[in-house]
């Protein structure tokens, strides 16, 4: 009972009595009531920072000597400042620069991107004038991504919306959990491709690896090239004239549409055997071993 | 886990020390304890560079000194010296970058396998490498510590691999850091990002057919393996063809001989690497922020696919 | 002697021609194996472990006698302020070291997760958002939230991650390390299948590893981007599956997060196979200490703060966690079990709705829980009124935390942090071989020469 004496106690109400006793530091009051927000903690329902911009406003910034948490402050404060148009030099095949931007910005990044470029965004217009590494646009809610080179191994792991466009090859797991949106690559793409994809779509021009749409649980994937192989669950089907001009829409779009047109692409659904694998027959059983 | 690099110049010399390590450097954050180098120089004609190591390091180490230790290392140099006077070894040359890491240039025209063996018989004693033109050097540490430490920034060569260490299941020292020789190939070194799941059963198939292992580190099993088909009259193209059947788990690994640079992945491909390629140069590391730690200029880097296998020549 | 006859003598009631039982395949065994005969697959089922192994019972306390000065047993002041992540800028101030661990919304009822988190707020706790996105009203209720970024990232949201206080990165449960989430079709209604983008009335078997990391060399950018995204404020904190613990632990503490949360094999779930639950993982004594040796032989100890959770049943559980080196305890199935988790509530009928009394009930997976918190059903979700349940949430919250204290006291600590492995002595020599501290009455620990500094 340190620092509190006798006297002091008594004139407390029960519940400092108890808190200055050690007993407990809990609100006593309005224990089964609803918790209001308290003004107080508004900020913690409040986004740290969600400014607007003005894609007119040119900033650029060279990114050479800078270290990510820099940059990445530094665009922030740009964009604070209204800046809608941001220009990265030199960023050397950073970790982790632009992500997290959750308003509209046009990031242009004259270079290419390490591991997680732009993951994690909600709205921007990115042009990435090199190759980005692993995990780029992962987890991406809307927004467009354009890589002019190639990319790494989980390309738009986990995104659930916007356009993820690389022109060149990309590496393996492209797709992975994929939960909406598209991705459009231009080249090929390795093995695992569309691992549990969820929803959205993927168009990949040139070839795909092995297990192809691994497991997938719905989406569609269309592939311009030749499948090493479809993986469990995976199954081809008939491309309709909604998948045609929905194909020849996006790839005109991006500058990508094949001179022989869209008709050569293959269909990769879900099987759906997966859904429910406690109804399968016995036959069916093995799909999974 | 780790950060691996490789490089090589094509028909000519360059500052391969000094390139490593910038490369590894870049590398820091993909492993911070122990930093290692197998860089390739002109060939000695009639000679071979032998690295070795005389004590162990490690990351609990510092905690309590011993002073006798120094006395201990003095004792084990002069009984390797002396095995190598017993086998008739000429020592053309002998330089010490730490007490216990010591390069020697030596002649000798008998088996070298029975000369490595005799001398790693001294209690702590490992050749850490052993060729005409290979220069092996690991130690706890960054890159830039390393290379300091054993004065690479002016080393001149054709080719070179590096890796930064992240321990997974074995210890924090020297022992456990890669790159590995392949015992007792001359000039093959293998440095390893991933870890192998059926370590214990492809160890001890190496060790029946008499293969010595150093460390409990799963990479040097892919050394071993390495010169366990070297020996057997197999290519290296072929050793990592059939590596990649053989070996479970997850890795991409690069292997380097004397005039030869290779890398194979595994089915998952789920250990990164990006790939440059150019007449002149091929740069490999497992984030595209090493190969830009070298080459400023805008390239084009790609990402080899899972299965790939691929040996440049130099 | 009647004609020579002997009298018939009273005949034993034993079969003499039964062996005995087996203790291979007793009868729980030959059901277990006709059932998988009919099933074709692995049996599901909720609940925590059934098998016996090492536990917190094992071990008792030491208290001060007359070696020790003992403080007042239940007013003088013991400090239970708990710290998560001292390091970040915005560190988890706990008013209590036991916090609620992440149960999704999907396995647990909106009633259930808005009452834990009423509840946790009311003890000045946190709690933690599980599987499958943020329900904006849970974060309403919680003073202090982690957002879970899990491998399945259903739901996952960077407009939700920037309003956490914590972000944790689950890498493998307890109950079935190494293995994904389940949430059985009966409990993926629109609502839910919503949230996590998936066709309504799925089986979902989650994935195993993440898909944007496929290593520890990743997760180490992967910690620096989410780190990026919420402007190094709050900590992450990495939620591991005990199994190779020190090995584990030690990888974890490279990629430098701000807390790491172990999970013992006594962890609960709300469906997986009943193998992987009963046969993967180590029990939470030894993975705690294992854990702690880890963090300290780095020299991480007060850096990165070390959570524990699995099979916490009281408060002695929680003072023995945190004497074996815990910095907090995180509760999930004995939070449910304050919520009303196998009561005989009068609005329910175990033997007709589940087949079983209650007490045994194992069933969340069916999602038929007849107290209404690991249901989707709003019939059953209408047996648990959210206002008690949040009071009852916070009286057991309440009430873990003054029995800790009191033995924390009456070790003579007035901070419930100053507990530590000299406090505790085992009852069994597994539990002295695997926690570390000697076993009752003598100075052995087994298999340890010194104890003090494992």
């Amino acid at each position: 009972m340190a620092g509190v004496s006798d006297t002091e106690l008594r004139e407390m109400t029960q519940e400092d009595r108890v808190k200055a006793l050690g007993m407990t530091t809990e609100e006593l009051t309005g224990r089964s009531m609803f918790i209001e927000f308290k003004p107080e903690e508004e900020e913690r329902f409040t986004y740290p920072w969600l400014p607007d911009v003005d894609f007119n406003k040119r900033a650029e910034i060279d990114t050479d000597k800078m270290m990510t948490t820099e940059v990445n402050e530094r665009i922030r404060e740009l964009m604070k400042e209204g800046y809608g148009t941001i220009v990265l030099k030199n960023p050397r095949g950073k970790h982790s620069v632009g992500v997290g931007i959750l308003s509209r910005l046009n990031l242009i990044v004259e270079g290419s991107l390490g591991y997680f470029g732009v993951g994690l965004i909600d709205g921007p217009m990115v042009r990435i004038q090199g190759r980005v590494g692993w995990s780029c646009g992962e987890n991406m809610m809307s927004g467009v991504i354009l890589v002019e080179k190639n990319a790494g191994s989980t390309f738009g792991a986990a995104m659930r919306g916007g356009d993820l466009v690389c022109r060149g090859s990309v590496g393996s797991r492209t797709g992975i959990d994929m939960k909406g949106g598209s991705i459009i690559v231009g080249g090929d793409t390795g093995a695992l491709s569309g691992f549990m994809m969820q929803r959205g779509r993927m168009i990949f021009c040139g070839n795909a690896g092995k297990n192809l749409g691994d497991s997938m649980y719905d989406g569609t994937i269309y592939v311009g090239g030749d499948i090493q192989s479809l993986g469990v669950d995976a199954v081809p089907t008939e491309l309709t004239d909604l998948d045609r001009s929905w194909l020849t829409r996006k790839l005109t779009q991006y500058e990508m549409l094949p001179e022989k047109g869209v008709d050569h692409f293959t269909k990769i659904v879900a099987g759906k055997q997966l859904w429910n694998y406690d109804n399968l027959e016995p036959s069916e059983k093995k799909l999974i071993l | 886990m780790c950060g691996i690099a490789g490089l090589m110049h094509r028909g000519n010399v360059a500052n391969v020390g000094k390139e490593m390590t910038s490369m590894l450097q870049a590398l820091k954050h993909r492993g911070p304890d122990s930093t290692g180098f197998a860089v390739y120089g002109p060939p000695h004609p009639g000679e071979y560079v032998m690295r070795l190591k005389l004590d162990e390091r490690s990351d609990d180490m510092d905690v309590h000194v011993d002073f006798q230790n120094e006395k201990i290392v003095e004792q084990r140099l002069q009984e390797v010296e002396r095995r190598m006077q017993e086998k008739g070894v000429d020592v053309r040359d002998r330089q010490e970058a730490t007490p216990y890491a010591q390069r020697f240039i030596i002649r000798y025209d008998g088996d070298m396998e029975n000369l490595a063996r005799y001398i790693e018989d001294v209690d702590k004693v490992e050749i850490l490498s052993l060729g005409n033109s290979l220069e092996l050097i690991k130690d706890l540490g960054d890159a830039t510590t390393v290379s300091n430490q054993y004065d690479l920034g002016e080393f001149d060569g054709s080719h070179g691999i590096g890796h930064t260490r992240m321990a997974t299941e074995s210890d924090v020292d020297i022992r456990s850091a890669h790159p590995y020789w392949a015992f007792p190939y001359n000039d093959v070194s293998v440095v390893h990002n991933g870890q192998i799941t059926n370590y214990w059963i492809m160890r001890r198939k190496m060790e029946r057919a008499g293969h010595r292992f150093m460390s409990h580190c799963d990479s040097e099993l892919l050394a071993v393996y390495t010169a366990h088909n070297l020996s057997e009259g197999a290519s290296l193209e072929d050793s990592l063809r059939e590596s990649i059947q053989e070996i479970d788990g997850v890795f991409t690994y690069l292997v380097a001989t004397k005039d030869q640079l290779g890398m194979a992945k595994d089915t998952m491909a789920a250990k990164p690497l990006v790939l440059y390629e150019s007449d002149d140069l091929i740069a490999m590391a497992s984030e595209e922020v090493a190969i830009r730690a070298i080459l400023p200029q805008e390239i084009d880097t790609y990402d080899p696919y899972d299965e790939e296998v691929r040996v440049w020549q130099a | 002697m009647e004609n020579g006859k002997v009298p018939s003598k009273h005949k034993t009631e034993r079969d003499v021609y039964r062996l005995g039982d087996s203790f291979i395949f007793p009868p729980r065994v030959i059901d277990d194996i006709h059932i998988k005969a009919e099933l074709g697959r692995y049996r599901m089922r909720g609940f925590s472990l059934f098998k016996k192994i090492p536990h917190w019972d094992d071990l008792t306390f030491l208290p001060g006698t007359l070696t020790r000065f003992v403080i007042e047993g239940y007013r003088e002041k013991c400090d239970t302020k708990t710290v998560i992540g001292p390091r970040a800028k915005r560190p988890l101030e706990l008013d209590i070291p036991i916090y609620i661990t992440g149960m999704s919304f999907g396995a647990l009822s909106y009633e259930a997760k808005t009452a834990l988190a009423r509840g946790a707020t009311m003890a000045g706790t946190a709690t933690c958002s599980g599987e499958g996105g943020m329900i904006p009203d849970e974060r309403r209720y919680s003073s202090k939230w982690f957002y879970q970024c899990i491998q399945s990232r259903y739901g996952f949201n960077p407009h939700h991650l920037v309003l956490a206080d914590g972000c944790e990165f689950f890498i493998g449960q307890g109950c079935k390390v190494g293995l994904g989430g389940h949430l059985m079709g009966q409990k993926v209604t629109d609502q839910v299948a919503e949230m996590r983008s998936l066709p309504a009335g799925i089986d979902q078997r989650s994935p195993a590893r993440h898909p944007d990391w496929l290593g520890p060399d990743d997760l180490a950018l992967k910690i620096n981007e989410i780190r990026e995204v919420t402007d190094w404020q709050i900590p992450i904190q990495l939620k591991l599956g005990a199994a190779r613990v020190y090995d584990d632990v030690r990888m974890a503490v490279k990629c430098n997060p701000d807390s790491i949360y172990i999970d013992g094999m006594e962890g609960s779930t709300g469906a997986g196979p009943h193998l992987a639950t009963e046969d993967t993982g180590v029990p939470g004594m030894a993975a705690i200490r294992q854990a702690r040796r880890a963090i300290d032989d780095l020299g991480r100890r007060g850096e990165i703060s070390l959570v524990y959770a699995g099979g916490i049943r009281n408060g002695a559980d929680v003072a023995k966690a945190i004497a074996l080196g815990a910095d907090a305890i995180a509760i999930g199935h004995s939070a449910m079990m304050a919520l009303n988790c196998n009561k005989d509530i009068p609005e329910a009928d175990f033997p007709e709705e589940m087949g079983v009394e209650a007490g045994h009930c194992y069933h969340c997976h069916t999602g038929r829980c007849p107290v209404g918190v690991a249901t989707q059903d709003p019939k059953l979700r209408a047996r648990l009124d959210p206002d008690a349940a949040a009071e009852r949430v916070y009286n057991f919250l309440h009430s873990l935390t003054i029995e800790a204290q009191l033995f924390a006291r009456a070790c003579g600590k007035t901070n419930i942090h100053s507990l530590e492995p000299e406090d505790l002595a085992a009852l069994t020599m597994e539990a002295s071989a695997i926690a570390g501290v000697p076993l009752a009455g003598t100075d052995y620990t087994v298999g340890v020469e010194d104890y003090h500094h494992l």
